[in-house]
């Protein structure tokens, strides 16, 4: 048994489409903020990346929500289910906090974190569902703390064949997959934190000249076949080319170390942050630091042996990173730890 | 001033004198000056300078040495940047620096505070990893920088076990004689963990102390045992009733360990204890599923087919009428004794072709390794003897078995005995002779092959998805 019926579901695609939508279609952010790449449905691995890297709730609230949940359990008005899976339900009923003043001390003691994710919810992994619901659900409780950026896979033409459309129709029906298609549309497309790194799912795109243009877009609308929005979505970074060059993929361009370069000058940034790629370590640096690859899908479909990172950006941009190791390797690396203590 | 205007001035400038002409330079200059101060007044204050983007310590220094930017590295240690940070596989740039044959940066590291023996989540050394990858100009610098030649990595090598090129091979093994490192040293330093643990685990039992005792991830000294590869720990534990079935918080059993960490001889060991080679994991994994390693899987696949010929000898009348006989004699479960002399040779045989395979040793350093084992193996089972006399008269009867096997052990050591240890001298010499029959069998470290693997576009598949929206020309989504 599902924990929502779809008529909850369809009400909360409606109320985050409200919401992404009133903000703008491109987004300037400000530090301190942790960015998280590719997903794909893993939905287990992006609760054990929150829990190591610190979920976007205070402890107060999380307490809270405690309360709500177990308050919610004695009156009866919600199956019993694990905690964690009460998170989508419970953060419903609670109201975004007052935004507090910004200040350093304050900052200190406010005890959550601000996130960006670039994309990628949804399939090949098999709880897209999960994903989408609890990250849209966080975004409608903290606004101001949660920020989804669009990848190539939040597209019909791409969803319907790789896994997404069949989990929501096997589930529930075609009608909640069109609401949920409906909310992908008015999802922003990149970021810029400090006006110093730009954020986006796939890469950087030769007709991106200001950022002036993103007001000629008007939302909701698809993925196109063409131009700077298939760019940001489907682009990847090529070390052997020069300029720009049709992707092998069959959609958008590679782009070399001089193009890069290029770009950032032209719009007055240090670094550019992306997923769309697989790297082994979670991160993978292009042309000295100007531009990193970021994935958070740790042993990517089962068959990868990489590594998942989230990147902390703190209030003077300084970045760390932290790693979270798929559990096969955690399970040697603790008879490692067995043999120093022996030694 | 205008052009025109300094042009008209020239005739009567021409006409003062040189004090007079200084006189009026000073003068323009100061109004110059004063109408470039207006100028700079009157003008919007600057933009404040950007806040410039940087990296944790560790990550910088890194990718720098990655990326082989001496400038940048040496610009970052100027900064005080500590030489031995690393990441999470405890990479240090030295370690990098040795995978990608960079000697100007590891010079320089060096002479900032670089650790040269530090070692990573696999206790590889830079020195393990410049001889894996026969980088001969590297172990050169970290052998005369004082690297540790007899460091021990988490599967037992030392760096010249891993090192399978001749010339780089001749450089560690000429600093190990000068250095007068015998072989006997050799095998002490590598058996040095085994032998501590065996020690503790003797001292444990003459306390009375439990040999199951539990880690809190439910695994026991058994596990670890099994998972290092320390046979005459796991043999003393098994002797003393220890269970080979014993489980951990994951179900994991000592042969799910041995497995994983690919140790042939202990899974040889367990099942002749009666473990269970077909015990699974709370993921359902079997030890041939857990297994990486080719020859291991071999010893898996042998132990299974002999398994399944026992079971099937089993449904014979007479061979169940045979074992009824056996089970009046013993009522110990082992079935080791009822197969009689062969599957010991067989065994052995195995345990000979799995040690070759694993370490990558040259048939001379073999032989001498075998020597060493026998000797180490014959003092503990002589101690593992004297427990079982030791004990009590009921259980001598279940203790038969494995007095046997000590007394075999027994003779066949004294034989080994009689030969002449080695000197220095001849097994350098009988290394040289043996020079040309080197395997080519050595492991490269995952570590190193990793850095030189081509990433995976994720969604490479995506391609074919691609094609089909290209079709789609007559798309409403599409923006001019």
């Amino acid at each position: 048994m599902d924990l929502f019926c779809a008529a909850e579901l369809a009400e909360l695609c409606h109320r985050a489409r409200e919401l992404i939508w009133s903000e703008p279609i491109f987004l300037k952010l400000e530090a301190p903020i942790c960015v998280m790449g590719d997903i794909h449905g893993q939905f287990d691995d992006l609760l054990a990346m929150l829990d190591m890297n610190g979920w976007p709730l205070s402890s107060q609230e999380f307490e809270a929500l405690k309360d709500i949940t177990v308050r919610s359990r004695e009156t009866g008005k919600r199956p019993q289910s694990e905690p964690h899976s009460t998170q989508p339900e419970s953060s419903n009923d609670v109201k975004p906090p007052v935004a507090a003043p910004k200040s350093v001390n304050k900052e200190v003691t406010t005890g959550y974190k601000r996130y960006l994710f670039l994309g990628d919810y949804v399939d090949r992994g098999p709880f897209s569902m999960e994903v989408v619901i609890l990250l849209t659900a966080l975004k409608l409780a903290y606004p101001d703390r949660i920020y989804l950026l669009r990848g190539n896979h939040e597209s019909r033409s791409v969803n319907t064949s790789y896994g997404f459309y069949r989990e929501v129709n096997y589930r529930y029906d075609a009608q909640l997959y069109e609401c949920f298609q409906n909310m992908f549309n008015v999802f922003p497309f990149c970021a810029v934190i400090n006006n110093t790194i730009m954020c986006m799912h796939g890469g950087i795109s030769e007709h991106l000249t200001s950022f002036n243009q993103f007001s000629v877009f008007k939302r909701p609308l698809e993925i196109p076949d063409v131009g700077v929005l298939t760019d940001l979505t489907w682009a990847d970074p090529d070390p052997t080319e020069k300029g720009y060059k049709p992707s092998a993929r069959g959609a958008s361009f590679v782009f070399g170390p001089p193009a890069l370069r290029a770009f950032l000058k032209k719009l007055d940034l240090q670094m550019v942050i992306r997923g769309h790629q697989v790297v082994e370590d979670g991160y993978e640096f292009f042309d000295g630091r100007r531009l990193v690859t970021i994935f958070s899908a740790p042993n990517y479909c089962g068959q990868n042996d990489n590594t998942a990172a989230v990147f902390s950006i703190d209030k003077k941009l300084k970045i760390s990173i932290n790693v979270f190791r798929p559990e096969s390797r955690d399970k040697k690396r603790g008879f490692e730890k067995e043999r120093k203590a022996k030694k | 001033m205008d052009h025109s205007e300094l042009i008209a001035e020239l005739p009567e400038i021409e006409r003062m004198t040189a004090q007079e002409r200084i006189a009026l330079a000073r003068d323009r200059r100061r109004l110059q000056l004063r109408r470039n101060d207006e100028r700079e007044r009157a003008l919007p204050p600057p933009r404040p300078r950007r806040q410039r983007l940087h990296f944790a310590a560790e990550v910088e220094l890194l990718e720098a040495t990655c990326r082989a930017d001496y400038a940048e590295v040496e610009r970052l240690l100027n900064d005080n940047a500590n030489p031995n940070l690393h990441n999470d596989d405890g990479l240090t740039p030295l370690h990098q620096c040795a995978i990608d044959d960079n000697q100007q940066i590891m010079l320089l590291l060096l002479e900032r505070g670089a650790n040269v023996n530090a070692q990573d989540t696999e206790q590889w050394t830079p020195l393990h990893a410049a001889a894996c990858c026969a980088h001969i100009n590297i172990v050169k610098i970290l052998i005369q920088a004082g690297a540790n030649l007899l460091a021990v990595n988490a599967e037992g090598n030392m760096p010249y076990d891993i090192c399978d090129h001749e010339e780089t091979l001749d450089v560690i093994e000429s600093e190990m004689a000068a250095r007068g490192i015998t072989q006997s040293y050799i095998d002490e330093m590598r058996g040095a963990p085994e032998k501590a643990m065996l020690d503790d685990m003797k001292m444990l039992h003459q306390q009375g102390r439990e040999l199951d005792a539990r880690a809190p991830d439910g695994s026991t000294y058994l596990h670890v045992a099994s998972a290092n590869g320390y046979y005459d720990v796991a043999a003393f534990l098994l002797t003393c009733s220890v269970s080979p079935l014993i489980r951990d918080n994951d179900f994991w059993q000592p042969v799910h360990a041995a497995a994983c960490w690919a140790q042939p001889d202990l899974i040889e060991l367990l099942c002749q204890y009666g473990g269970d080679i077909h015990a699974k994991t709370k993921n359902g994994e079997t030890p041939m599923d857990l297994c990486e390693d080719m020859s291991t899987k071999q010893v898996i696949s042998q132990l299974v087919q002999t398994e399944a010929r026992r079971r099937r000898l089993a449904f014979g009348v007479r061979d169940s009428r045979r074992q009824s006989k056996k089970r009046k004699k013993f009522e110990s479960p082992q079935q080791g004794a009822t197969t009689g002399d062969n599957p010991f040779s067989a065994r052995g045989a195995i345990r000979r072709q799995s040690l070759r395979d694993r370490s990558g040793l040259t048939p001379a350093r073999i032989e001498a390794q075998k020597e060493g084992a026998d000797i180490l193996r014959t003092w503990s089972k002589e101690d593992v003897s004297a427990d079982v006399h030791s004990s009590q008269g009921s259980l001598q009867h279940q203790r038969e078995s494995p007095s046997k096997r000590v007394l075999k052990y027994y003779f066949q050591s004294s034989q080994n005995k009689q030969a002449k240890p080695m000197s220095p001298d001849e097994w350098l010499r009988k290394l040289e002779t043996n020079a040309d029959d080197d395997l080519d069998t050595t492991p490269k470290r995952s570590g190193s092959t990793r850095r030189r693997q081509k990433k995976v576009p994720g969604d490479m598949s995506d391609s074919r998805n691609g094609d089909v929206r290209r079709q789609k020309s007559t798309c409403c989504c599409v923006i001019c």
